[in-house]
């Protein structure tokens, strides 16, 4: 056919329709372009599979210690050969507590901002939208929020309600929600007034239609790049609170709970915190990337800087 | 020669804004007086041109009719709208929204902005089907393809599938066109519909809508600063100047036989083929800030035939000969009525042009 050729080449004038999924297909090519955020993508997938397979990939039980094996250091630091990154105080291999440990580090960075994401984006949306009085009383509560340290709050949090993984998603969602209010606020006040919201009006849409079908699809991207870089933010303040030791509670693990346990073995066997430190920094550093990769491809003002 | 004759065969109005008073509350207290005593009428399947500078009130007339205009601090503070013998103000907030893109719709000024980037044409044309009428989702899309067939543009049924971006300013408005006529509205309300495009694409569109009307049957009003357009295309006009109507008449007796002071201004300052001036003629000054109005007439600061009662007096409306309606204090002075009489009849005084 005549037309393949043209639909073959990247101009886009020539298209008559263009297929579906197009701008995943642009993005894609943008993605092997920008070297950085591929690296930072392909680290990205090789944790989330890490952390899915765990119970597949890793070499050992992560709970059962071996104790005449204790505090062996990595295999290739000279250490007993059956433990890749070594073994920490009570025997038990750091290599498949990493795996494991993830699961549970992604799986709270996760469920915690889509909590908050959900509660903020409404919140903000309808702070923006309606105005007025709504619009003073959420965001009031938002700047009182913000005026409490968060970590402090997200502590007292879980000791009043005990320690556990439920209570502290809910403590992490409950300081998180605000930026994203803030942010789907201001965005909608840049539509809420505009020809596209008048003109959807004009025809008789519901305000609620207004508010979810015609203002958030406009402004779904910025918040998935707050998205991303809320769940680097939370990986992070989780690995803070099980340090502390108000996160997560043994026999299970996550990374900041290793940094946490192994923090009184440090002068003699660094790999203890050496290693999940390392997840820790380079998961947020690549999901940070990443979202930075995301702004760009996704905003078409900002095309010509990156890629 | 006019087009008067056939259009008195239905005489009860479609629609009748009877002195409408539309105001903005400062923050400072006061009311910025955007609409200030306006009453007009259009009948069915008639073209009512509205024209006037910026500012003057015709957008803020349109949107109180469909009752779009940002409230608060809009409101409305006195007179009334008659659709169809019914009281739009009286309307809930729900029987509006059955009202607005079922039988009164609007086309935009801004063809650009006013389509949702993140959805096809067809969505948008189908969403405002679907939400008047009881039809599934492919009828919906049929009858799309069927309007955007009917607004002249090519291979409607690919097109539809086409997201805004891909389409010309041009497309965009026949777009608003097409998704503003799918319910049959009984009355359109064009906003400066060609004011965002080209002169040759304003030409497409504007004969556009004429002829859609025609298939459709709907009553058009027309908004716009174009005096040209105007000429072309209406049978009746309405000049407004700062929130009030100043004259109202059929578009040949306002061209040859301008009443008002501010017409016939508007009307020098078009320029012609066979004119020798080096200047054009221009109205002196600038419309009064809604704000800050003047006393009496609005328009006797720039008005070179200002009298002393216009500075104190506001003019009613008056008709120095049938269809033509004037607010001007010389009409009536020639007239010599006494005035407290033309002040009773003044408010449903265009009703009966």
């Amino acid at each position: 056919m005549a037309n393949s050729t043209l639909v073959d080449t990247d101009t886009p004038e020539l298209r008559e329709s263009r297929p579906r999924f197009y701008e995943l297909h642009r993005m894609k090519k943008k993605m092997v372009k920008d070297r950085l955020a591929l690296y930072a993508l392909i680290f990205l997938m090789l944790i989330f599979l890490s952390a899915l397979l765990a119970s597949i990939i890793s070499p050992h039980d992560p709970t059962t210690g071996d104790i005449w094996n204790r505090l062996k250091p990595p295999s290739f630091a000279g250490g007993y050969s059956g433990h890749l990154l070594g073994t920490d105080q009570l025997g038990r291999d750091i290599l498949s507590r990493l795996f494991y440990g993830g699961r549970v580090s992604l799986r709270i960075g996760f469920i915690t901002v889509l909590f908050s994401s959900l509660v903020g984006i409404f919140f903000g949306l309808l702070a923006g939208y309606a105005g007025g009085k709504t619009d003073t009383i959420i965001m009031g509560l938002v700047d009182i929020q913000f005026a409490f340290p968060g970590m402090l709050v997200a502590l007292v949090f879980v000791m009043v309600l005990g320690p556990s993984e439920l209570h502290l998603i809910y403590a992490l969602a409950f300081n998180g929600w605000m930026v994203f209010a803030r942010m789907a606020r201001s965005l909608v006040l840049t539509f809420r007034d505009g020809p596209l919201v008048e003109a959807a009006k004009a025809i008789g849409v519901k305000p609620l239609q207004v508010m979810i079908r015609h203002i958030l699809p406009n402004i779904f991207a910025p918040l998935v790049t707050l998205f991303v870089l809320e769940v680097a933010r939370i990986i992070g303040a989780e690995a803070m609170m099980s340090f502390l030791g108000y996160g997560i509670q043994p026999p299970s693990s996550s990374w900041g709970l290793m940094i946490g346990e192994g923090r009184a073995y440090f002068p003699m066997a660094w790999w203890l915190i050496v290693f999940p430190g390392i997840m820790i920094a380079s998961t947020i550093l690549a999901l940070n990337i990443f979202s930075n990769w995301f702004t760009t491809a996704i905003d078409p003002l900002q095309k010509g800087q990156s890629g | 020669m006019t087009k008067a004759p056939n259009l008195r065969e239905d005489v009860s109005p479609l629609l009748s804004v009877q002195d409408l008073k539309t105001y903005f509350r400062k923050e400072e207290g006061g009311s910025v007086k955007a609409v200030d005593g306006v009453s007009l009428h259009i009948r069915k399947k008639e073209i009512l041109g509205v024209v006037g500078e910026s500012g003057s009130g015709k957008s803020i007339t349109a949107m109180s009719i469909l009752r779009l205009f940002p409230s608060p601090p809009g409101y409305i503070a006195g007179g009334d709208i008659l659709f169809e013998n019914q009281s739009l103000l009286a309307k809930t907030q729900k029987e509006m929204r059955m009202i607005r893109g079922k039988d009164i719709s609007m086309v935009f000024q801004e063809p650009m902005s006013s389509l949702n980037p993140v959805y096809t044409v067809g969505y948008q044309i189908r969403e405002n089907i679907q939400l008047h009428q009881n039809v599934t989702k492919k009828e919906a899309l049929d009858h799309a393809v069927d309007m955007l067939r009917l607004v002249g543009i090519a291979s409607p049924e690919k097109r539809v599938h086409d997201y805004p971006f891909q389409m010309s300013g041009g497309m965009r408005q026949r777009v608003m066109v097409a998704m503003a006529l799918s319910c049959q509205p009984k009355l359109l309300i064009a906003d400066e519909p060609t004011t965002a495009l080209d002169v040759t694409i304003q030409a497409q569109i504007l004969r556009l809508i004429l002829e859609t009307r025609e298939k459709v049957g709907s009553a058009i009003m027309l908004i716009t600063h174009d005096l040209g357009v105007v000429a072309e295309v209406c049978e009746r006009v309405v000049v407004m100047y700062s929130g009030k109507v100043l004259e109202v008449a059929y578009v040949n007796d306002l061209f040859n036989h301008p009443a008002h002071p501010y017409t016939q201004g508007l009307l020098q300052a078009i320029p012609r083929l066979d004119d020798t001036r080096d200047r054009l003629s221009i109205i002196p000054g600038s419309i009064p800030n809604p704000a800050n109005l003047p006393e009496g007439c609005r328009f006797h600061p720039r008005c070179q035939y200002a009298e002393e009662r216009c500075q104190t007096e506001q003019p009613p409306l008056v008709s120095p000969k049938p269809s033509q309606w004037v607010s001007c204090w010389r009409v009536v002075g020639e007239k010599g009525v006494d005035s407290d009489v033309i002040a009773a009849t003044a408010v449903k005084a265009p009703l009966n042009v």
